[in-house]
């Protein structure tokens, strides 16, 4: 939880910044976006800052000179951070070398969470379908159910932009990150203010009303949390228009390290009030058809 | 409609049916599952005391992932129960979650009968009785309380009967 403080610090005292940013992204993010957009290179999103605030736009070179060459968009919807990240972990698995045993990996985690639900009081007819779900789409990478088609980057996509399947995961995902923070209370309890009014809240009152309630938007608490209950690590770019005292603009990148094993990080893009994806790639082909196996 | 919608649905009204809370009710139409009626006892020592206040919640297939929309039936006088009977509950709003189900929901609107948030209110002559003429406030929710026991029918004539009365 290190670096809690100055993600805290990286913000305050630039209001007028944060909220030219605010805006700009309720311009750029409407409602309708599709919960999780096809890849696009870079330059979509520089070509919306190209008119604003210049520091948005170095930066975004920065990315794009640093490997990031493509972002996939999600919908600004407040179940951004998680969508973004199951996302990601999913299609991670997916395009490993080694898939077999990042499935296996994975569900072995996966299987070990209902406990952790169980002993914060979720009941299992709250969860059981939201993880069946999850779980399936994992175990579909190597094991195609009878009848379905083998996981790939299409039918990823498609799972994803259904809402019920999509949201499920993401519930899935909230009550994960609930149920790991009400088990290390003493880990995270100074860390959990009203995001709003910045008072001090109950860990139980904190939970049930920004981490399990849809829509409400994740913060560092909440990304601390989650990759240590699914044993992951994930960099999240944040792209704060903010030049370096000496003029120089680069990105900070926050870590969040809590893999078991050593592996590349998945890496996100964080502008003030929402969260995309970022990727080495800057295009894909979702026109392939599904190979039935 | 979705499978998880319906299983979920199926569930909870086993729990509804096997383990209920006190002072709620709630079973779906008989030919269409996605449609509630519910009944919510007025809590002990309160105003709404001895009254059955009865609900109708509508599901779509977002459901749980989505909240239920819920709607008084009976005529209410309450701060947060706007005129049509819909509700101003942050679970059934921008708090929900699905760790509610419908026995959850159900407790949690008994709750507010007795703890109304005079603070979002839905109501504004209930809230206001409630803050400054709790006498004249209990005796309002009183009348709702007795044209609880009425069926549909003689609750709609009492109303037509009320708005009369007011005009002439």
């Amino acid at each position: 939880m290190d670096d809690h403080r100055a993600v805290r610090t990286l913000y305050s005292g630039s209001s007028d910044l944060f909220n030219m940013n605010e805006a700009t992204i309720e311009d750029t993010i409407p409602k309708d976006r599709p919960l999780i957009a096809p890849l696009a290179p870079m330059g979509v999103l520089r070509a919306e800052y190209e008119n604003g605030n210049q520091v948005f736009v170095q930066q975004i070179d920065w990315l794009v000179n640093n490997g990031y060459k493509g972002i996939r968009r999600t919908r600004g919807d407040g179940d951004c951070f998680y969508r973004s990240l199951a996302f990601a972990y999913v299609e991670r698995i997916m395009n490993s070398e080694d898939v077999d045993l990042n499935v296996m990996r994975a569900i072995s985690t996966l299987e070990a969470t209902p406990q952790m639900l169980l002993e914060v009081g979720f009941q299992e007819l709250v969860f059981e379908d939201f993880l069946d779900i999850f779980k399936d789409l994992i175990t579909r990478i190597v094991q195609p159910e009878p009848g379905r088609s083998r996981l790939t980057g299409r039918v990823l996509f498609d799972t994803f932009n259904n809402a019920e399947e999509s949201n499920s995961i993401v519930m899935y995902l909230r009550l994960l990150t609930s149920a790991q923070i009400r088990l290390a209370p003493e880990d995270f309890a100074p860390f959990l203010f009203h995001p709003e009014i910045g008072e001090p809240m109950e860990t139980v009152s904190f939970c049930e009303n920004f981490v399990e309630a849809v829509g409400k938007e994740a913060d560092h608490v909440q990304m601390t949390a989650l990759t240590r209950a699914l044993k992951i690590n994930v960099n999240v770019a944040y792209l704060d228009g903010h030049a370096r005292s000496d003029g120089v603009v680069t990105v900070d990148f926050v870590k969040f390290d809590n893999a078991t094993e050593p592996e590349e990080p998945i890496s996100l893009l964080y502008r003030p009030g929402h969260y995309d994806i970022l990727d080495s790639k800057d295009q894909e082909d979702l026109t392939s058809l599904d190979p039935l196996w | 409609m979705s499978t998880n919608c319906r299983r979920r649905l199926i569930r909870d009204f086993k729990r509804l049916s096997t383990d209920p809370p006190g002072g709620v009710s709630g079973s779906p139409c008989p030919d269409n599952i996605m449609l509630w009626n519910a009944v919510i006892f007025g809590p002990a020592d309160t105003p709404f005391e001895d009254g059955t206040f009865k609900l109708i919640l509508t599901f779509d297939e977002s459901y749980p992932t989505k909240p239920p929309t819920v709607k008084f039936l009976s005529r209410m006088f309450h701060p947060n129960v706007y005129a049509n009977g819909e509700l101003c509950l942050d679970i059934l709003q921008n708090r929900w979650s699905p760790t509610y189900d419908v026995a959850a929901i159900l407790t949690s609107i008994q709750s507010l009968l007795h703890d109304p948030n005079p603070n979002s209110p839905a109501n504004a002559e209930a809230a206001q009785l409630y803050r400054e003429n709790m006498k004249e406030y209990v005796r309002r929710v009183r009348a709702t309380v007795e044209e609880s026991w009425l069926d549909p029918d003689e609750q709609e004539k009492m109303k037509e009967d009320g708005e009369d009365g007011n005009a002439s």
